[in-house]
């Protein structure tokens, strides 16, 4: 990926960490094999962890998918502190983030919804509009 | 001698002619005091049926008089009771002419009341629109909103306001309402499935509950719930849906 997309998503991430009012600690946004493509968090080994954690709990539950009988599409866990870690999948690629104790859960899923459509688009996954996808291609 | 001679000359005189006459007219004689009779006894008959004839009609006539007599008395029965329920009927019908007189006059002077205080009123209304100008009626319409707590400033009536996801998640909420958001959401969801219609108004109290649709945000729906004073107008009720769903639009919809 470019180094101009990865600066974009970087700024949408960005985005969304102000736009969740100082609820989001630590975002990431990866591929499903846990390679970062930009990620924003206190530390950079933080913002790693997570990124592997995440893609590694996507490839467990997916077996629960296979039992459901549908694809995973997001996920949100809760710790005994309150912290939330709600991961969302976007064809081949993931957003993960990590929340303040007792967050607004109504406004990261909304947030995190918001910014979906154009992160998709900036990184040109998935079955997008040819429109929509960007015209830089590094 | 002679008269004995005599007498048999007699009887022998009276020939066989003669006593068939004499037979004859003695004859004659039963018969006519026969007929005579039989004349009488028929009389006395047709006499003693009249006699009867007539007891019988007297009789009759003294029935019906009876019945008459009877008929009267109760026609002047009635007709004393009639009098008296008359007699009654005049003396409420006084008392209530008496009343309607009352009445009358009171309405008079309420009358006179009135058109003294309709007088003082133009007066007084003279007097405030030289004093103060009019106060024109505006329509409150309510601009963006910054946040929530906006609308307070609008409507003051308002209780409570919110956005919340279709999981029942509170996006962002202001004041406190009478009812657990994700209840009223419940409902909203109910309702949509007997109505077809995504908007719901529950008055509870002396509080207006308005849960509406707002908007999809991918996969999520977003609702509106406003909780206001039950005397807060529908065409305020709306305008504060529009500028809700205007601001959630602004807000989280549009990506900058």
């Amino acid at each position: 990926m470019a180094e101009q997309s990865e600066e974009k998503i970087k700024q949408l991430l960005s985005r969304i960490v102000k736009d969740s009012m100082g609820i989001i600690n630590i975002i990431t946004f990866a591929w499903r094999d846990g390679i970062p493509v930009a990620t924003i968090a206190p530390s950079q080994v933080e913002a790693e962890f997570m990124t592997v954690a995440s893609a590694a709990a996507l490839g467990s539950l997916d077996a629960l998918g296979d039992v459901m009988g549908s694809k995973l599409k997001r996920i949100d866990v809760e710790f005994e502190n309150g912290e939330h870690v709600i991961i969302s999948v976007l064809n081949g690629s993931f957003i993960a983030v990590s929340t303040t104790p007792n967050p607004n859960l109504g406004l990261i899923h909304l947030i995190v919804r918001k910014y979906e459509k154009e992160l998709k688009r900036i990184s040109g996954i998935g079955h997008v509009n040819p429109k929509e996808v960007s015209k830089d291609t590094g | 001698m002679l008269n004995a001679f005599s007498t048999k000359t007699l009887v022998f005189q009276i020939s066989q002619t003669e006593l068939t006459s004499i037979i004859l007219i003695f004859s004659s004689i039963i018969a006519l005091a026969l007929s005579v009779g039989l004349f009488i006894a028929l009389i006395y008959l047709l006499r003693r049926q009249v006699f009867q004839q007539r007891t019988e009609s007297r009789s009759a006539e003294t029935i019906a008089s009876k019945i008459v007599e009877d008929k009267v008395s109760e026609i002047s029965e009635n007709y004393s009771k009639l009098s008296q329920e008359i007699g009654k009927l005049k003396e409420e019908i006084s008392k209530l002419s008496h009343e309607y007189s009352t009445i009358v006059t009171r309405l008079n002077n309420i009358e006179t009341r009135v058109t003294v205080l309709e007088r003082r009123t133009k007066r007084e209304d003279k007097l405030k629109s030289l004093l103060y100008p009019r106060p024109i009626e505006e329509k409150v319409s309510i601009k963006d909103l910054q946040s929530l707590s906006d609308l307070k400033l609008y409507v003051p009536q308002i209780k409570f306001a919110a956005l919340i996801t279709s999981q029942g998640y509170i996006v962002e909420s202001y004041g406190q309402g009478s009812e657990i958001p994700s209840k009223l959401l419940e409902i909203a969801k109910l309702s949509e499935k007997f109505t077809n219609s995504r908007n719901v108004s529950i008055t509870r109290g002396n509080n207006r509950i308005e849960v509406f649709y707002i908007g999809d945000m991918e996969d999520l729906s977003i609702y509106g719930i406003i909780e206001v004073e039950k005397r807060v107008d529908g065409q305020m009720i709306q305008s504060l849906k529009e500028s809700l769903i205007r601001y959630f639009n602004k807000k989280f919809k549009e990506v900058k």
